[in-house]
């Protein structure tokens, strides 16, 4: 039996779960104010353009020796002083999300569920179980994901239909072309970033027993998550319509405390509420596992786990650096989400490109 | 050392349920529940915010002991002068002694003064309090919310929950308020440009709450006097006595954020009719045979109405196909409407009395008050590339010159537990 591995279920639950768990911040409203009505075409182009993570982190891995991750291999291809600096580069990508969304989340938290807590604990409360989780391990992460991915997306899919039921415009996607054609396709490329997190597949797929399991559990990946944040996205412009839609907070939340069938069934967010922050766990204990992950292999440490609480520490320092909520969110969204393709698809495309020139050359001069 | 270490871990983990209870736990028995909030302007600028919280029951009341001697009050109302919402809820918390709170709230009700003169600057301020659900009905009264608050006087019903959630469900008074009149459905319409928002018309009664209301009785009767429709009334106007000094009946229509006027019960139906939102209700109409004459029917939609628009430059035409049905189940007339050729004579009635309602209506509110109550621009947006070009186009102001067409069937379906109608002996021949 071979052990430190994990199965194409665990590997597509991962990422599933570290790219879904944007749906419940405000990432569907930042799509309405890009693209009015139109912002459902942001999220479909964003969605088409996924696989373009998954073909480089594959033809990136393909040009080095077996069993390297994402950052062994980009070290390998660049050689130690480019390839240390494009790993820094990604590993300030993870640490970023880590941070961000750790500091979005208790945001929520703060603001709609636990509104006298002061934030300190709340952010504290959600990193002890965070470093726990990360500690565990990517066998412990993929388990636990694979667990909890069947309740988070069916909770998703049961609000999506109650919001439906309650209210609902046939007309909200007029006119087509939202905040006009030439804007809502350009936005569709920058927004691909939506998908950078599937970059986590840099460690996943050296850890699939099989090679031919690498495709598999990436095209899982891709279909649940993009028809996650597709339908999230195309479902919430019916129920709160432009503009109705770029004035709410956090519309998963907004929509399922909309959720109302007569007497006996209202009031529901605070059942999904604990699939919702096991998802928001799950995410940021990927996100510190991967931080944590591509520190250790920059500074050739042998094992992962020493890193993860300090890095747990700087977590927490920085994500009370954003000023606001406000500051927050626009980071997120104006970084991450602006330029995370160029570290998700552009450094693991150039990396592979080089990867194939460099095998080309070795194949002439054998 | 792993042991250690694990058990260390679990520590903080196994405390974390603990902390929930640390800043945010707040026991039932210490907040005070506030069912509506009422809304009236200030005297400076500001508004005077009305609350009816519901009475507690005492703990010995609760555990089923003893409720003798104890008030039959089920709200507790008070008002309190203030620029926004949040800062009355502050200030009336100096003299409440719970935590009042707004999760359990049902109706956000306007004062009519308040809705004429413009409702956004109260709408925006408590969309952004987190206790607030868009769920929350609103409501808009004739004369002052305060006023409607302190009618909340249920006579049969004890629990005010209850006595809410059945007066504000269309289908349980059937059917004469807006299909939709939530704080969502309310925002979302006021939102976009030209549609008309619609809310739940009510009034309070003092004459009923006095026992001053008095029916008048049928010694002037006058046998040539058409008989009225109780549903052509606003609220506040229907003849009654007794039961809750307050009236769910009709809607109040809204122009942009300002009231436009009020519709009947009749036009609301009407509304709902062309909206797609018909809920199954008596309807009177006049007996083709005898036009003094009332006769009810029990109406329903055979399917959601078919809405087709067409834009030629400015100009939008609207065509309504609706497609109705319905059982006899009271009538004067002697005639026997089972017999084919007075079905026939019944129906054509009944499409031309509807087409004319709703005729009126669409007048009403598209050419006298410029508001689309029907999402028609909702429609027309569709023919538009971008927002930038619907924006532009200014619905608003052409939604007075925009031209209807109304396609409207009924077909009877059944004629109640009677064919023909009861005659005298007398007359038999």
């Amino acid at each position: 039996m071979n052990t430190h591995h994990i199965g194409v279920r665990e590997a597509a639950s991962i990422g599933i779960i570290f790219i879904i768990a944007k749906i419940f911040l405000p990432f569907q409203r930042s799509l309405a104010e890009s693209g009015g009505t139109a912002g459902w075409i942001i999220a479909l182009i964003a969605a088409l353009l996924c696989p373009l993570t998954w073909w480089a982190i594959r033809g990136v891995l393909r040009h080095a020796s077996g069993g390297s991750t994402l950052i062994e291999a980009t070290e390998e291809i660049w050689g130690p002083w480019l390839g240390t600096a494009w790993n820094l580069v990604y590993f300030s990508f993870f640490f970023a999300i880590t941070f961000l969304v750790l500091r979005e989340f208790s945001e929520l938290l703060a603001s709609d569920i636990l509104p006298r807590t002061p934030m300190n604990i709340i952010m504290i409360a959600m990193l002890i179980p965070i470093a726990v989780v990360a500690y565990a391990g990517l066998e412990g992460i993929g388990r636990f994901c694979w667990s909890a991915a069947g309740l988070i997306v069916a909770s998703v899919v049961v609000v999506l239909l109650g919001g439906l039921m309650t209210h609902f415009e046939p007309n909200a996607l007029q006119p087509f072309w939202g905040t006009g054609r030439t804007r809502v396709l350009s936005l569709g490329l920058v927004k691909s970033s939506l998908f950078s997190e599937m970059l986590v597949f840099g460690f996943l797929l050296p850890r699939l027993r099989k090679k031919g399991q690498w495709g598999k559990a990436a095209w899982w990946c891709m279909g649940v998550s993009a028809f996650t944040i597709f339908i999230t996205t195309f479902v919430y412009l019916f129920v709160f319509p432009y503009p109705t839609a770029v004035r709410l907070n956090v519309p998963m939340f907004e929509l399922s405390r909309l959720v109302i069938f007569g007497r006996w069934i209202q009031r529901l967010e605070s059942v999904f509420l604990i699939a919702w922050l096991i998802c928001a766990v799950m995410k940021l204990a990927i996100g510190l596992y991967c931080s944590a992950a591509t520190l250790s292999q920059v500074m050739k440490l042998p094992k992962i786990q020493p890193v993860i609480f300090p890095l747990a520490l700087l977590v927490y320092a920085c994500s009370i650096i954003p000023g606001s909520e406000m500051e927050a969110v626009s980071w997120d969204g104006q970084f991450l989400r602006t330029y995370g393709s160029l570290v998700s698809i552009g450094i693991p495309m150039l990396t592979w490109l080089l990867g194939m020139i460099r095998t080309k050359l070795k194949g002439r001069q054998a | 050392m792993k042991r250690l270490l694990r058990a260390f871990l679990c520590l903080p983990i196994a405390s974390l349920p603990l902390l929930s209870g640390c800043w945010d736990r707040l026991d039932p028995e210490n907040m005070a529940f506030i069912m509506a909030v009422g809304v009236d302007p200030g005297p400076s600028n500001d508004f005077i915010y009305t609350f009816a919280v519901a009475m507690p029951k005492s703990s010995n009341a609760a555990a089923g002991g003893d409720t003798s001697g104890g008030s039959d009050k089920i709200v507790d109302v008070f008002s309190q002068e203030a620029s926004n919402l949040t800062a009355a809820l502050m200030t009336s918390q100096s003299y409440v002694a719970r935590r009042l709170t707004l999760i359990h709230s049902k109706v956000f009700v306007l004062g009519e003064s308040l809705a004429r003169k413009g409702i956004m600057p109260v709408m925006g301020e408590v969309v952004r309090n987190d206790e607030f659900r868009r769920t929350v009905n609103v409501i808009t009264t004739k004369g002052r919310a305060d006023t409607f608050i302190h009618s909340i006087k249920p006579r049969m019903e004890k629990d005010i929950n209850l006595w809410f959630e059945l007066e504000l469900d269309p289908h349980n008074i059937g059917a004469v308020t807006p299909h939709h009149s939530r704080f969502h459905d309310f925002i979302v319409d006021m939102e976009q440009p030209g549609t008309g928002a619609t809310t739940i018309l009510s009034a309070a009664r003092s004459d009923i709450e006095k026992g001053k209301a008095r029916i008048p009785d049928g010694s002037s009767e006058n046998r040539d006097t058409a008989q009225p429709m109780t549903e052509d009334e606003y609220a506040g106007e229907p003849h009654r006595s007794g039961e809750t000094p307050i009236d769910f009946f009709g809607s109040a229509v809204y122009r942009g954020q300002r009231m436009a006027g009020f519709l009947t019960a009749y036009e609301t139906v009407m509304l709902n009719m062309l909206r797609g939102e018909f809920e199954k209700t008596t309807l009177e109409f006049r007996d083709p045979s005898e036009k003094k004459l009332t006769m009810s029917i029990i109406m329903s939609a055979q399917k959601k109405p078919d809405i087709r628009i067409e834009r030629r430059g400015d100009e939008v035409q609207v065509f309504f196909k609706v497609r109705m049905e319905g059982d006899l189940i009271g009538s004067f007339s002697e005639l026997d409407y089972t017999l084919p050729r007075n079905q026939v004579m019944l129906e054509a009635s009944v499409e031309e009395q509807l087409r004319e309602r709703a005729s009126k209506m669409l007048d009403k509110t598209m050419h006298q008050w410029s508001t689309d109550c029907f999402h028609i621009g909702n429609r027309v947006r569709r023919t538009f590339p971008t927002l930038k070009e619907w924006y532009a186009y200014k619905w608003r102001d052409h939604i007075k010159d925009a031209k209807y067409r109304l396609d409207i069937r009924f077909q009877m379906r059944r004629h109640g537990d009677q064919v023909g109608p009861a005659v005298e002996g007398d007359k038999m021949n």
